[in-house]
């Protein structure tokens, strides 16, 4: 269970930076005016954050328990 | 336990390679870097602008540095129009003199924005507020600036100007003083000097703010090629105003049009061609400055 | 897993004494005046620096903030690293010093970011903007979303994760930090299985990290490097410059933390000399590296005598900026005179070590000082007449601030958690 959280976490982080990183304003613009405005508002938030969501899975992977586990004592 | 005899490796290059095995590399790695060739062509692309295409208006201007004999009209026309504040020159002209004396000229040189096709003004800005529109106008959205200044730093015409000052402590008249109320109510609320209203408005297809000077504190602003005037069919204050005509701006891609016939009939250059920004500003009716040039009466304007 | 005999936090975990709280106080009052002086920018304007528009307004747009920019994120460099280096190349020696790195990294790219909002016109849409906004086109694009979003990030959940054990082991001692211990420790149990699991994660993510840190600083050196119109800029060599010259003055810094540490918090046995012969060395090579690359550089520009390169080179070997640049240099030999000198003897001293860390920094802020200015005032491509910028109070007040409020986060965070790691108390104990 651990492991799947894990990939999912770190699918959508990797899927948010892409789709953040491609609607942004165009990388190679060909000059017109929509060439200064991203394709979707906030394109550039998502590909931050779809980078912090991708060493977030790190956390994820470290800090979940494994399905089935013993009692989590405190410590 | 038995060792297994094996055929001692060649020195050198390492075991010689089948046949087979080569191909098998050697396809692979062909095939591979087929594709990321292909893969890598459609992402990296050409930057320029694309070539003009005939109905498309692009504008431009073009300098006759024949006629101009730096009287300075255009800075001020372009000041009174666009409501630039103190220290803020978006028409500058040089007056430089070359060579040793008595073998000494005096030349004048005009400089707007260039426009660049290839602006780096553009490629930097942050939030996209320099963009570059379809009529060739490179415009500057005061709403969106965040006043990182990157444009100003990265334009190798330091064209640019920052309001360093909340413009409106930065005119050239203290606009509270009793004479600047009275002339305000004289004149129902237009502030002396002369405040321009079709600064406020938003121009072009993108409703965009771009006209103007001065709106803002902590933006960036440059010539705008009038955009205001401009989208209403006159030409931009400095063109308009100069007493010789030297400045001429119009559709370049219009055969007709008196700056596309200037170009066609006299050889024309533009200013720092070899850094590829492709500027829109073309000057004529004489050869480009030299690098010995010295600037005379050069402007420093301290905020 | 118990915490010493004396069932107490170590490294002063806890304990808020006199001088501390002087410290505290002092770094307060400094931050008051920047956050004073802030008000004043905010107010007037950024008229209140020294900066001007370039060309007809005889100054540079870009000044000490963006220097001070550059140098905040030079330093978090070093910091994530080392900490990377040595849970990639099993750097054991150097473990001790691991968490003090990762926490600068942090804090320097805290100061980095406020360094871009303390320099922008308008902050607020600053704030807005670059989220919805921000173009890949831009250089400034990878500032905004690796360096500051990304990195930083990266950098708290490597922290966070290094730390948990550590964290497990102070939430057993009761006391008012009890709480903030458990949080961050979120069920840690000390079994082989977790630390296996530790292992493997931190191994990983450092491995992650190295590629944007690299990316993250190049993006940095690329916002100077890729501007044709801009003579001492425009160099291939600025991307790769910015990075060693980031590892130079990260290292530097943090031997300067952890030579102070080690005073005040009593560590002569833990942090042992050891770990400053490998900084110092590895400080003395890449700053020869460095000055490799500067003079590289200079060599480049000047051999060919082009207009506009000679004259911001002459500006800065022989006019207005000589001392800064003669200064610069003559801080960076120093400072590998002084490194090599005790290489060469095999006898190391940690003054001198600690003030080889010192002299880079100074030297760093210097270079990118020097890189920054004479571009703008002594570089346009028009024959304006040439610039001259000289920093208000109102600027160095601010950078004072933000170097005030770096120093009192690292301080606040050593007295909230071991600033090492716990293991090192017990005597031979389990690590």
């Amino acid at each position: 269970m651990r492991r799947t959280v894990f990939l999912l976490v770190l699918l959508g982080g990797l899927v948010l930076a892409g789709a953040g990183f491609f609607l942004a304003a165009p990388v190679f613009p060909t000059w017109t005016e929509a060439d200064s405005n991203p394709r979707v508002p906030f394109a550039a938030g998502m590909f931050a954050l779809g980078i912090i969501v991708i060493f977030l899975a790190a956390a994820v992977y470290e800090v979940l328990p494994d399905a089935g586990s013993e009692d989590r004592r405190p410590s | 336990m038995a060792k297994v005899a094996s055929e001692p490796k060649a020195k050198g290059y390492g075991t010689q390679l089948s046949r087979r095995d080569f191909l098998r590399v050697g396809g692979t790695a062909a095939a591979l870097g087929t594709a990321g060739f292909l893969v890598a062509d459609r992402f990296i692309g050409d930057a320029k602008a694309e070539a003009p295409t005939p109905g498309k208006v692009r504008y431009g201007m073009v300098i006759d540095l024949e006629r101009c004999f730096g009287c300075r009209t255009c800075m001020e026309a372009c000041k009174v129009e666009n409501n630039t504040t103190r220290a803020v020159f978006w028409m500058y002209v040089f007056r430089f003199e070359e060579g040793r004396y008595p073998d000494m000229q005096v030349r004048y040189l005009p400089r707007p924005c260039m426009h660049c096709d290839n602006a780096p003004c553009v490629k930097v800005c942050p939030v996209g507020a320099r963009y570059k529109r379809e009529d060739g106008l490179t415009a500057t959205d005061w709403d969106r600036c965040i006043g990182c200044r990157y444009c100003q730093v990265s334009c190798p015409y330091s064209v640019n100007y920052f309001n360093w000052k909340d413009p409106k402590k930065n005119q050239y008249l203290d606009w509270k003083t009793p004479e600047a109320v009275e002339v305000r109510q004289a004149t129902k609320g237009v502030i002396p000097p002369y405040k321009n209203p079709d600064l406020e408005e938003r121009y072009g297809k993108e409703k965009r703010y771009i006209a103007g000077s001065g709106h803002v504190k902590g933006v960036m602003e440059k010539c705008t090629f009038c955009v205001h005037r401009v989208e209403k069919g006159l030409m931009p204050a400095c063109v308009s105003s100069c007493p010789v005509g030297a400045l001429i701006f119009g559709n370049l891609n219009d055969p007709e049009t008196e700056a596309s016939r200037l170009l066609r009939q006299k050889r024309f250059f533009r200013l720092e061609e070899g850094l590829g920004t492709e500027p829109r500003v073309y000057y004529v009716g004489s050869p480009p400055p030299g690098a010995s040039v010295r600037q005379i009466e050069g402007i420093v304007g301290r905020v | 897993m118990d915490i010493g005999t004396a069932n107490r936090i170590p490294y002063g975990v806890g304990k808020w004494g006199a001088g501390w709280q002087v410290l505290v106080l002092i770094l307060l009052a400094i931050i008051a005046l920047g956050l004073y002086a802030y008000g004043q920018q905010l107010e007037i304007g950024e008229a209140a620096t020294g900066m001007r528009d370039i060309g007809t307004g005889g100054g540079a747009a870009w000044g000490l903030y963006i220097a001070f920019l550059v140098y905040f994120v030079g330093v978090s460099f070093a910091g994530i690293a080392i900490a990377s280096m040595i849970r990639l190349l099993d750097l054991e020696h150097l473990k001790p010093v691991a968490r003090m790195a990762e926490v600068l990294t942090i804090v320097a790219l805290i100061l980095g970011a406020l360094s871009i909002l303390v320099d922008v016109g308008q902050p607020l849409r600053a704030l807005l903007y670059l989220p919805r906004y921000a173009r890949p086109q831009s250089p400034f694009f990878g500032t905004f979303s690796l360096v500051v979003s990304g990195y930083l990030f990266a950098s708290l959940i490597y922290l966070y994760l290094d730390g948990r054990k550590d964290a497990a082991l102070c939430a057993q001692v009761p006391g008012r930090l009890q709480w903030f211990h458990r949080l961050w420790a979120a069920g840690y149990r000390d079994t082989p299985e977790e630390k296996e699991r530790h292992r493997h994660t931190s191994w990983w993510l450092a491995l992650a990290i190295m590629p944007l840190l690299v990316l993250a600083h190049s993006t940095l050196g690329f916002v100077f490097g890729i501007q044709p119109g801009r003579p001492g800029w425009f160099s291939a060599l600025q991307a790769p410059a910015f990075v060693v010259l980031a590892g130079v003055s990260g290292i530097g810094l943090l031997i300067v933390i952890a030579a102070a540490l080690r005073q005040v918090l009593g560590l002569k046995d833990q942090i042992g000399m050891p770990v400053f012969h490998w900084l110092g060395s590895l400080l003395g090579v890449m700053t020869l590296i460095y000055l490799y690359f500067m003079a590289v550089e200079r060599l480049t520009v000047d051999y060919s005598g082009a207009g506009l390169e000679k004259s911001v080179s002459e500006v800065m070997y022989t006019g207005t900026y000589a001392w800064l640049f003669w200064g610069t240099v003559g801080l960076f030999v120093l400072a590998v005179l002084v490194l090599a000198v005790q290489f060469a003897r095999r006898r190391w001293s940690l003054p001198l070590i600690v003030l080889s860390g010192v002299l880079v920094n100074l030297a760093a802020i210097g270079k990118r000082d020097v890189i920054v200015v004479p571009s703008q005032t002594h570089g346009t491509v028009l024959p304006y007449a040439p610039g001259v910028y000289i920093p208000t109070w109102v600027e160095l007040a601010i950078i004072a601030g933000l170097f005030a409020l770096g120093t009192l986060v690292y301080v606040r965070f050593i007295k909230v958690f071991p600033i090492m790691e716990v293991s090192y108390t017990t005597k031979g104990g389990a690590e």
